[in-house]
C-alpha cells in the first residue's frame, strides 16, 4: 500500500510538471512576444530597447532554459504580472484563493452528507419515494448547474428575499466583518454546488447499499431483528465510504468544473471568475497561474483522498500476499 | 502489495461484458418490442420536434433573432406575435431557441461523435497490441480521466480564442481517455476469442483484424455511450456557452440564451428559465435514447 501511494506521489507530480510544460509553452508560443505586448501596451516602438530588454528577461535563451528559469520563479509563488492590470498575479491569486476554497469546502462537506444521506434513503426506502431518488441524481446531472443555480436565486433571493442574491462578504476582512453575513452569502452557491457532487455520491452510495445488502453479515443483522435504521448506520455506512472514496478524483473534478459556473452565477470573487474574465481580457498570466493553482489544488487533494483509503479500509494497512 | 480497485465503474453504468452472440432482434413481435420502448420513442419525438422547429422557422415566427426592438422590449410570456417573451432588447424569445437549436445540438452531438471515434480507435490499439504500447496509453489515460475538463477548456480558450469550435476541441478530449478505457477494456476481453484467434491464425494482419472483427463487435458499445455522452456534452458545453467560452454573438446557442437572461432574473425570469428547461429537456432525452439501447443490447444476449 506504501508503495502504491508513492508511485500514486509520483505520477501526481508528473501530472503537474507535465501541466506546467503545457502551460508554459502554450503561453509562450501565443503569437506576439511577451515584450512585444507589454512595450506596445505603453505604445513604446523601439527595436533597440526591445531587444536590450529581451536579453535583460532571458527571452533570447532556449526555451527550455526558460521553461526552468519560469518554474524556479513559480515554485517561489512568483507568477509574474497581470498582463492587463500590471498587478502581482501572486497577490491577486491570493485574493481570490480565500473565497474558492471556502465555497469549495462548504460544497463538498454539502455534497457527502446529503449525497450520502440520499443515498441510504434510495438504498432503503421502497415504494414512489425509492424511484424518485433514484431517478433525481440522473436528472440533477443533466439539468444544468448554473440553471439550478439561478433558480435558488430567483425561490431564496428574488421572491422570498431571505438571502443574499450574489456576492461574497468575508467573515475576516473588509470594513464590516460579519460572520452570518458571510454564512448568507455562502448558502445559496454552497447548496447549488453541492448537487452534483451529491447526485454521484448518492448513485455510488445506493449501488453499494444493493450490493451489500446481499451480505450475509446484513442477512445475519436482519434475522436477529436489527432495526432497519440501525443496520443502514452501523453496518451499510462504512462500506459506503470505500467506493465514494475510489472515485474521489472524480467528484473533485466535477466539483471543480461546476464551481467555474457557480462562481459566475452568484459573482463570486474566486480563482473560477478571476480565471473566466482573464481569458476575455487575455490575461494570459492571470490565465496561466488559474490553471496551475486549480491543477495543484485537484492533484493534491485527489492524493489525499486516495491516502484516505488506508485510513477507511482496514484490509489495505497490513499488505498481505496474494 | 495489495491492490487498490481502480476508480469504480459503476458512474459508467455501462455493460462491461461483451455479448456473446452477435446481436439479433427478433422479428416476430417487433411492434410490441417497439412499443415496450416508449419512452425512448417519446425522446425521440422531442429531438425531432425541435429539429423540425428550426425546420419550419420561418413560418413559426415572424421576428428574426437578432432584430432588436425597444418597444417590445422585456414582453412576458403569451404575448401577442412573442409567444415566450422578449429580452430586453425586445429580441424574441421563442425565435431565438429555435436560433440556438443547432448550435446547441452539433454542440453535443459532435463532440460525443469525435470522443468516440478518437476514443475507440485509441482504445482498440491500445488493447489489441498490448505490451508497451497499452501501458503508455493507458497510463496517460488513466491520468487524464479525471482532469478537470473545464481547465482544458479555459486553456483553449485563453490561447485558440474562445470560440464555438475551439469550445469543442476541449470538450472532446475531455472524454477520450473515458472513452478509450471502456473500449480497451471490451477490446481485451474480445480478442483472444476463437474468431478472433482463429483469423489470427489464418494469417490476417491486425488492421483488418481491428476493422472487420473488433470494430462491429465493439460498437454497440460505443453508440449507447455516444448516445448519453450526446446529452450531457449538451448540459456541459451550454456552461460553457453561459460563462462566455462557448458560441460567441451574434449566434446563440441555449447557453448563451441563460446567460443573457440571467440579467434579467428580478423582472424576466422566463428568459433565463425557458431555455434552461430546454437545455435539461433535450439532454434527457438523449439520456433516455442511450438507456433504452443499453436495454436492448441486454435483451440481445
Amino acid at each position: 500500500m506504501g508503495r502504491y501511494l508513492l508511485s500514486r506521489a509520483g505520477s501526481s507530480l508528473l501530472v503537474l510538471l507535465g501541466a506546467s510544460v503545457v502551460l508554459f509553452t502554450v503561453v509562450r508560443l501565443i503569437p506576439g512576444d511577451p515584450m512585444t505586448i507589454l512595450l506596445g501596451s505603453v505604445n513604446i516602438v523601439n527595436p533597440e530597447l526591445v531587444a536590450r530588454t529581451r536579453a535583460e528577461y532571458n527571452l533570447d535563451a532556449p526555451l527550455p532554459l526558460q521553461y526552468f528559469s519560469w518554474l524556479g520563479h513559480v515554485l517561489q509563488g512568483d507568477f509574474g504580472r497581470s498582463l492587463w492590470t500590471g498587478e502581482q498575479v501572486s497577490s491577486i491569486v491570493g485574493r481570490r484563493l480565500g473565497p474558492s476554497l471556502l465555497l469549495g469546502l462548504s460544497a463538498s462537506v454539502l455534497g457527502l452528507v446529503v449525497g450520502i444521506a440520499w443515498g441510504i434513503a434510495a438504498g432503503y426506502l421502497s415504494g414512489a419515494g425509492r424511484a424518485v431518488l433514484r431517478n433525481m441524481p440522473m436528472l440533477m446531472l443533466v439539468i444544468p448547474t448554473f440553471s439550478i443555480g439561478l433558480l435558488l436565486v430567483f425561490v431564496f433571493a428574488v421572491t422570498l428575499g431571505i438571502l443574499p442574491a450574489s456576492g461574497f462578504a468575508s467573515p475576516l476582512e473588509g470594513a464590516e466583518p460579519s460572520v452570518p453575513s458571510a454564512i448568507a452569502h455562502l448558502i445559496l452557491p454552497s447548496l447549488a454546488l453541492c448537487l452534483v457532487p451529491a447526485s454521484l455520491v448518492a448513485r455510488l452510495t445506493y449501488a453499494t447499499v444493493d450490493e451489500i445488502e446481499q451480505e450475509e453479515f446484513i442477512r445475519t443483522a436482519r434475522a436477529l431483528g436489527v432495526p432497519r435504521l440501525r443496520i443502514a448506520i452501523q453496518h451499510s455506512l462504512p462500506n459506503v465510504l470505500l467506493p465514494i472514496i475510489t472515485t474521489g478524483g472524480l467528484l473533485i473534478s466535477a466539483l471543480i468544473t461546476n464551481a467555474v459556473l457557480i462562481e459566475t452565477v452568484f459573482s463570486w470573487p474566486g480563482i473560477g471568475t478571476m480565471m473566466v474574465s482573464a481569458v476575455q481580457q487575455r490575461d494570459y498570466t492571470v490565465v496561466q497561474a488559474g490553471i496551475l493553482v486549480v491543477a495543484t489544488a485537484y492533484v493534491l487533494t485527489s492524493l489525499a483522498v486516495d491516502a484516505l483509503y488506508l485510513v477507511a479500509d482496514p484490509r489495505v494497512r497490513t499488505p498481505t500476499q496474494e | 502489495m495489495s491492490t487498490v480497485p481502480a476508480p469504480a465503474e459503476q458512474l459508467e453504468q455501462v455493460p462491461v461484458e461483451v455479448p456473446a452472440e452477435p446481436v439479433r432482434l427478433d422479428r416476430a413481435p417487433r411492434l410490441a418490442r417497439i412499443a415496450q420502448h416508449w419512452p425512448s420513442l417519446v425522446a425521440l419525438g422531442v429531438i425531432a420536434l425541435f429539429v423540425l422547429a428550426w425546420l419550419a422557422r420561418d413560418s413559426l415566427t415572424e421576428f428574426s433573432p437578432s432584430a432588436v426592438r425597444p418597444l417590445r422590449a422585456l414582453l412576458p410570456v403569451g404575448a401577442a406575435g412573442s409567444p415566450l417573451g422578449t429580452d430586453g432588447l425586445g429580441r424574441d424569445l421563442f425565435a431565438r431557441l429555435l436560433a440556438g437549436v443547432p448550435f446547441s445540438l452539433l454542440f453535443g452531438a459532435v463532440p460525443a461523435a469525435a470522443g468516440m471515434v478518437i476514443g475507440a480507435a485509441i482504445g482498440l490499439v491500445a488493447g489489441y497490441a498490448g505490451g508497451r504500447v497499452e501501458r503508455v496509453i493507458v497510463s496517460v489515460m488513466d491520468v487524464l480521466l479525471t482532469f478537470p475538463f473545464i481547465l482544458l477548456a479555459i486553456l483553449v480558450s485563453a490561447v485558440l480564442g474562445a470560440s464555438l469550435q475551439n469550445a469543442m476541441i476541449a470538450v472532446t478530449l475531455s472524454i477520450l481517455p473515458k472513452n478509450a478505457r471502456l473500449i480497451r477494456s471490451q477490446t481485451l476481453s474480445l480478442k483472444n476469442r476463437e474468431f478472433i484467434v482463429a483469423s489470427r491464425l489464418a494469417g490476417a494482419g491486425a488492421v483488418p483484424i481491428i476493422l472487420r472483427h473488433l470494430l462491429p463487435n465493439v460498437l454497440p458499445t460505443a453508440l449507447i455511450v455516444a448516445s448519453t455522452d450526446v446529452g450531457l456534452m449538451i448540459t456541459l458545453t451550454a456552461g460553457l456557452s453561459f460563462i462566455g467560452l462557448g458560441v460567441q454573438p451574434p449566434d446563440v446557442d441555449w447557453g448563451v440564451l441563460v446567460a443573457e437572461g440571467a440579467r434579467y432574473i428580478t423582472s424576466a425570469p422566463n428568459l433565463a428559465f425557458i431555455p434552461s428547461i430546454v437545455i435539461a429537456t433535450v439532454s434527457i432525452a438523449f439520456v433516455v435514447i442511450a438507456d433504452t439501447e443499453r436495454r436492448i443490447l441486454r435483451s440481445g444476449q
